[in-house]
């Protein structure tokens, strides 16, 4: 569907709802491709605010028209009034604050009750913090609901994409479409520590199993 | 309000409302002019009683979306109207709201449904604790004829629909907010479970076997197959609740039921287990009913019919299907307890007969899937095993199976995991495929079967069998990952995009690995060191000679598999010796160089030393060897040597003897008096080399820095053999005086100046640790100090070379500071004493070169974090002179210094610097704040005049200006600095009295801010403040004190305009918020303590206020209402003017009830 202030697309086109709790990062994830950049600074998003983002797949171009809701109460606007035709949906927590995780069932909920079968994916964000709250194990709920599930960080663009890709993929109903040309992301704002960098991961086993020293301070948010 | 009939002017008006709502709706939905078209959708809900627009719209308008906002503006009303809705209002709406579900079930717009359904079944809820049973009965009497069928499947379908809705409204994690404190949603949920949930499971129940029939005799898809669909939904979401009821019987007959089914539920790694415990007066619904055998009897029938149109492995049907039955695998509890004791293992024999169709054979089943089959019921499969695993013995679960093939269900859950194995190797890919999730699920089972028998004996718990397939199945997966590893030898792409995401999934793994391998310990570690001398063996007769990449990769992977087999991580505590190797061995104490632990600890130590000669390290020791080799030795240090566990031996019965000699004769091989020394001399000597013969290999040398050195020194009784050590003398030298270790990254060099320094809690002597720590960090104050007397020091500053080593003496200098203990306290003090005003010299020197201004904020903040609660008054002094020289130069290098003319990428660059800077001062701040909290000094501060409250004030004048709103929305910043307000607020309020108005006005300013914040953390903290500073100026006033003074009273500026005082000021914009603006209900509490105070101290402006408040409502039911609510807040419960605990929770009552009472009409407009 498009949208009338934005100029129509000849290629498929759908509405992408985003939802979670208030400063989980939805606001960030989406500008993060818009524009690059990693915003650090926390200003709640009122109502809601739409957005086109384009991805090249080897099937041709497609758009997704994302629906940044807010995640404040106070902030809510028409809430569940924004899904209506929602064709996809992102659900957004924090892993490190419990409470946002706890709160997922819920947003699905609201989600489901307007939007039928539509392909949603959970997102943990922020997984580049080192003191995580809700460790991979604990999170659950997508294997309940036949959700998919991705860790991200919108600071260190990990498994950026990878929402979009699995959505697009549902959407087309082709497990086999692909993403051609990487949307230019800007470089990564963190260095994840001393481990992260070039290393596979059994080398990360080893950085994991203890964590540094008092350095969350050179980290922000 | 049913039998309304509207005049023509009415309806005039209802159509006008309709149309005006629909262009909203649509403009929304085409999101032009968001904003306008939302307020007039919102103020529909907003508006009084708009009950009648609503079901207007919902019964006439075209627009679905215009529906879907009726039916949310009734919601919205209703539950703000609730407390004066007449109970015929109330029970009107909600049957407005089922009827219309009902008539319009066939409507093709379900999400409009969906939304009158949960409108319905919120309003029910809202009103669920006073209506009484006949009022319920009426209402679920209309469902229940609903979902009976009488009236067609798209009715009944509504219906059903409409208890999951309720259902999901009454469960804790999916309930809606309704300003209502916590304790009704738990009443509402105790009510719901004890007298309807099991009626409402029997109902879908009865209202899906009904349609059975239908659906297995049909060959295409039935229309009754969507009710069945959703009345699984609704049995699965039952089973999902959370059942509270009936875990006291559970206790009561822990003994009945012991044919081996597990009661504990609280092993961490079961953390995603859900058990479902419904209780036993569930069994005759859930067990004896047959229910169990409909459902898979159901899917059987549904299996063939995958070819079918209509119907595949994935339709929705199906979905519910297995996830239900899934779901039964996780039943347990006193649901089983009766006379009949193979009550649940009938149950489970059952469900896995089901079940084990969709996995079995393992091999055809995966074949099936890489030829394009789906991989849910393989999955699922999969998952029943581990559901089943979580509610039984080994034992038990072993011998399910065996009752209807050949071998038991360990047996085939290996059989299963390799060929899951198999096909992850082959297709090797990035992309997280079915295999890699089977694995986990997989090995997540093996750690829920394993997992106890870690804590008692293996051979009591576990059949052998078990043992042997736990064997197998070790030695399989130990193949099969060096098999990969040599494949990736040559592979190099070096993937960047891995992170802690994927890390603790793999630790996960391993650790699962080891779990396997620890069932069958006597066999896996004689296996593990066959695998590693052999590949030892290969390394030294190849080189030179070939190529050793595959073997390296190999060793690499086999010593992972090793630390996790032989040792834990611990998590922060000193790990044990795990429980398999401490029991499965036995062993002579004077054979103990026999242990197979002791045989593969030692090899490894061996190999690893080989490192220390120059041709053998060029040859074979790449850097990547030797992270794993670091990696090694630190884990398995913190559980084998010199460990200190030797108290905890004497403590143990005698009775167990040999099964703990084994842990006796490990321990002591690798203690302080027997190999322990030799060993800690090797580990150190390699240290070093990766430290000075690795250059530029930043991650070994961070394991080394961080986990290998870090972990050794945490522990006293090793420091203690660490500093008699010639090599960590020699590492020390190196440290200090050479220049090899210059080139550290600088953050690694903090970390080994720490350790160094912390080492020093080894020397006996107090004198002769000061005496280490200053031939340790001499040379570095000599430096600093040197480097900044020099007279063209501004000049050479900026070079690079000059800026480098002045940031690697500065994180030097922080990881020293915070090394502070008692004994090194004194060096530390006066080498930070020392270079007090060489870092002043660098501040002002640096003061564009935010990097270096940075690190020395953070080090002056480590600097006086440890050391402030040991310094005598003079120290203190000292310190604190230097804290404020500190201040006002930073203060007068940034004040007003961001400028507009920059560009926005450098502003907010700038901006980043500045917050990080000003969180360092905050800590600062609060360090200092400490002084007065703990203090181990001898004598009172107080005797050299300082006063920490006062200091901490002028350095929050500082930097207040520095704090701009704009900076308050780093959440960082933000919680650090209102925690620190607060605190001083609530500690020191009669020095706010002191400050001048201009630093005053910008702190309450800052106050306000907060209030309004959607953080309700912060909120609260300010409203701790508020309540600090007017209990204060109560208690003092009553007293006849000033207490705040002119701060309070208010004045008239030179102009004549009045400035209300700050407590009259506060007492307004707390009760408007309260009474007007959206807050957490949570933040109730903490605004009352804030409120009662203000009003104690204001009476005479709350008396206007609320007056005000009267008046301005003209409804005059409402203002009378409003007046009596009014009049409860301050006397109902006896409440005194007293500030005292009993009065503050009085009022805390009052506040809560005179909101709920109140709020619905003052909001709406």
């Amino acid at each position: 569907m498009a949208l009338p202030q934005q100029q129509i697309v000849d290629y498929p086109s759908f509405k992408l709802v985003i939802v979670g709790d208030g400063g989980t990062g939805k606001t960030t994830f989406v500008k993060r491709h818009l524009t690059g950049e990693f915003e650090k600074k926390y200003e709640p998003t009122i109502g809601v605010e739409v957005h086109p983002l384009d991805f090249n797949t080897n099937c041709g171009r497609i758009r997704f028209y994302c629906w940044d809701t807010a995640g404040q109460e106070k902030f809510g606007g028409l809430r569940d009034g924004y899904y209506i035709h929602g064709q996809c949906a992102i659900i957004m927590f924090d892993v490190t604050a419990r409470l946002t995780y706890k709160n997922v069932p819920t947003w699905h909920r609201d989600l489901c009750r307007v939007c039928e079968n539509i392909p949603i994916v959970l997102c943990g964000n922020k997984v580049d913090v080192k003191n995580r709250q809700v460790k991979a194990k604990q999170v659950t709920f997508h294997r309940k609901k036949n959700l998919q599930y991705y860790e991200i960080s919108a600071k260190s663009n990990y498994n950026f994409e990878k929402p979009f890709l699995y959505l697009a993929k549902k959407l087309a109903g082709d497990p086999s479409l692909h993403f051609v040309e990487m949307p230019a992301l800007a470089p990564p704002d963190v260095v994840i520590d001393l481990a992260t960098q070039q290393l596979n991961e059994q080398e990360l086993v080893m950085a994991a199993a203890q964590p540094l020293p008092d350095d969350d301070d050179d980290t922000f948010e | 309000m049913q039998g309304f009939t509207p005049t023509d002017a009415d309806l005039a008006q209802l159509q006008s409302t309709m149309r005006t709502i629909e262009l909203a709706c649509s403009s929304i939905q085409m999101h032009i002019n968001p904003g306008a078209s939302e307020s007039v959708i919102l103020s529909l809900g907003q508006s009084s009683q708009p009950y009648k627009t609503c079901q207007f719209i919902l019964e006439n308008s075209q627009v679905p979306t215009a529906k879907f906002q009726a039916a949310a503006a009734i919601r919205e009303a209703a539950i703000r109207e609730w407390g004066f809705l007449s109970s015929d209002d109330k029970r009107g709406l909600i049957s407005f709201c089922l009827c219309y579900v009902m008539q319009h079930a066939s409507s093709p717009d379900g999400y409009v449904q969906a939304k009158v359904s949960s409108v319905a079944s919120q309003l029910m809820k809202r009103g669920w604790l006073e209506f009484v049973a006949a009022e319920k009965e009426t209402l679920f009497y209309q469902v229940n004829q609903a979902i009976v069928g009488i009236h067609g499947v798209d009715v009944q379908f509504a219906g059903i629909k409409f208890l999951e809705s309720l259902v999901s409204e009454f469960s804790p994690s999916t309930s809606s907010a309704m300003s209502l404190p916590r304790e009704f949603h738990e009443q509402c949920r105790r009510s719901l479970e004890q007298d309807y949930l099991k009626t409402f499971y029997r109902w879908t129940q009865e209202a899906a076997s009904n349609v059975t029939n239908r659906i297995v005799e049909s060959n295409s898809a039935v229309p009754e197959v969507k009710v069945c669909t959703a009345a699984l939904d609704v049995m699965l979401q039952i089973l999902n609740w959370d059942f509270r009821c009936n875990t006291s019987d559970a206790k009561l007959n822990l003994n009945v039921f012991s044919a081996g089914v597990r009661q504990d539920g609280d092993s961490p790694r079961r953390s995603e287990c859900h058990l479902v415990q419904p209780g036993s007066n569930w069994r005759d619904v859930l067990i004896l009913s047959g229910h169990v055998g409909w459902l898979l009897s159901l899917y059987a029938a549904l299996r063939p019919k995958f070819s079918c149109e209509g119907y595949w492995l994935d339709c929705p049907i199906a979905v519910s299907a297995r996830k239900l039955i899934v779901q039964f695998c996780s039943l347990t509890g006193t649901v089983f307890h009766s006379d009949d004791e193979k009550l649940h293992e009938r149950h489970l024999l059952q469900l896995l007969s089901g079940i084990i169709e969709w996995v079995d054979p393992p091999d055809a089943v995966a074949k099936a899937i890489e030829c394009g089959k789906s991989d849910s019921e393989m999955l699922d499969g999969c998952r029943a095993l581990l559901a089943i695993a979580n509610v039984t013995t080994p034992y038990v679960f072993d011998g399910l199976l065996k009752s209807m093939r050949p071998i038991g269900t360990l047996n085939f859950l290996t059989m299963l995991m390799s060929e899951v194995i198999k096909v992850l190797m082959t297709s090797n890919t990035e992309e997280e495929t079915w295999s890699w999730e089977a694995r986990d699920i997989l090995l997540d089972t093996w750690a829920a079967i394993l997992m106890p028998i870690n804590t008692i004996n293996v051979n009591a718990l576990f059949p052998s069998e078990g043992i042997k397939a736990a064997a197998n199945l070790f030695g399989f997966i130990v193949e099969c990952e060096l098999r990969m590893a040599s494949a990736s030898a040559f592979n190099d792409e070096g993937d960047s995009d891995y992170l802690h995401a994927s890390v603790s999934a793999m630790d996960e793994r391993l650790s699962s690995y080891a779990l396997i391998a620890r069932a069958s310990i006597d066999v896996s570690i004689p296996f593990l060191l066959r695998l590693f001398s052999e590949r030892v063996a290969r390394l030294s007769q190849g080189r030179g000679i070939i190529d050793l990449t595959e073997t390296m990769e190999e060793l690499y992977s086999l010593l992972l598999i090793i630390g996790h087999v032989i040792a834990d991580e611990g998590e922060g505590e000193m790990p044990l010796v795990p429980n398999a190797i401490q029991t499965q061995f036995v062993v002579d104490v004077a054979e103990a160089d026999k242990h197979p632990v002791i045989l593969l600890s030692s090899s490894i130590i061996k190999f690893a030393e080989q490192c220390l000669n120059p041709e053998m390290r060029e040859s074979v020791f790449s850097p990547r060897l030797m992270e794993s080799i670091i990696w090694f030795l630190a884990r398995w240090s913190r559980t084998y040597l010199m460990s200190s566990d030797e108290i905890g031996e004497k403590i143990l019965d005698s009775g167990h003897h040999h099964e703990h000699s084994s842990k006796k004769a490990l321990l002591s091989f690798f203690g302080e008096h027997n190999q322990g020394k030799p060993v800690l001399d090797i580990i150190v000597r390699i240290s070093l080399i990766t430290l000075a013969s690795y250059p530029g290999e930043k991650d070994l040398q961070g394991l080394t820095c961080y986990q290998l050195l870090h972990s050794l020194v945490q522990q006293k009784h090793i420091c203690v053999h660490l500093v008699t050590l010639n090599s960590w003398h020699e590492l020390a030298t190196a440290f200090s005086t050479e220049n090899t270790l210059i080139s550290l990254d600088t953050t690694h060099q903090r970390c080994l100046a720490q350790t160094l320094v912390r080492s020093a809690s080894g020397i006996r002597n107090s004198e002769a640790s000061s005496q280490y720590v200053r031939n340790l960090m001499g040379h570095i104050a000599t430096y600093i100090l040197e480097m900044s007397s020099k007279s063209n020091f501004k000049s050479i500053a900026q070079q690079p070379n000059i800026l480098h080593s002045v940031s690697c003496m500065l994180e030097r200098l922080r990881g020293a500071a915070s090394a502070s203990e008692p004994r090194t306290q004194k060096a530390i003090y006066e080498l930070g004493f020392s270079v007090m005003n060489p870092v002043l010299v660098l501040l002002e020197v640096y003061k564009h070169e935010s990097a270096v201004v940075y690190l020395l904020l953070k080090y002056v903040v480590d600097w006086v974090d440890g050391q402030i609660t040991y310094l005598e008054a003079q120290e203190t002094a000292a310190i604190v002179n230097f804290c404020m020289r500190l201040l006002q130069l930073y203060s007068s290098h940034n004040i007003g210094k961001i400028s507009l003319s920059l560009s926005s990428s450098l502003l907010s660059e700038a901006k980043t610097d500045k917050y990080r800077d000003l969180r360092a001062l905050l800590q600062l701040l609060s360090s200092l704040c400490s002084k007065d909290m703990i203090d181990f000094s001898s004598d009172s501060i107080e005797t050299q005049g300082t006063n920490i409250s006062q200091v901490v004030y002028l350095g929050l004048h500082i930097i207040t200006p520095l704090i701009s709103m704009d900076l308050l929305k780093y959440p960082k910043l933000c919680h650090d600095y209102f925690s620190l307000l607060s605190h001083m607020l609530e500690v020191y309020p009669e020095t706010l009295a002191q400050l001048n108005s201009e630093a005053f006005a910008h702190i309450l300013g800052t106050l306000d801010f907060g209030l309004h914040h959607q953080d309700a953390d912060v909120v609260s903290k300010c409203l701790r403040a508020l309540q600090a500073l007017a209990s204060f100026h109560y208690k003092e006033t009553g007293s006849g004190n000033i207490g705040l003074g002119a701060h309070a009273v208010g004045l008239k500026d030179s102009s004549g305009n009045f400035h209300e005082g700050l407590l009259s000021r506060f007492l307004r914009s707390l009760l408007q918020l309260l009474l007007f603006e959206d807050y957490s209900s949570d933040l109730i509490s903490v605004a009352a303590d804030a409120l009662l105070p203000l009003i104690l101290c204001e009476q005479g402006l709350y008396q206007r206020l609320a007056n005000e408040l009267i008046e301005r409502q003209a409804n005059p039911t409402l203002r009378s209402r409003l007046a009596n609510a009014l009049h409860t807040l301050t006397s109902a419960n006896q409440l005194s003017s007293s500030l005292d605990r009993i009065n503050y929770q009085r009022f805390r009552k009052n506040l809560s009830s005179f909101l709920i009472e109140v709020r619905g009409f003052l909001r709406t407009m």
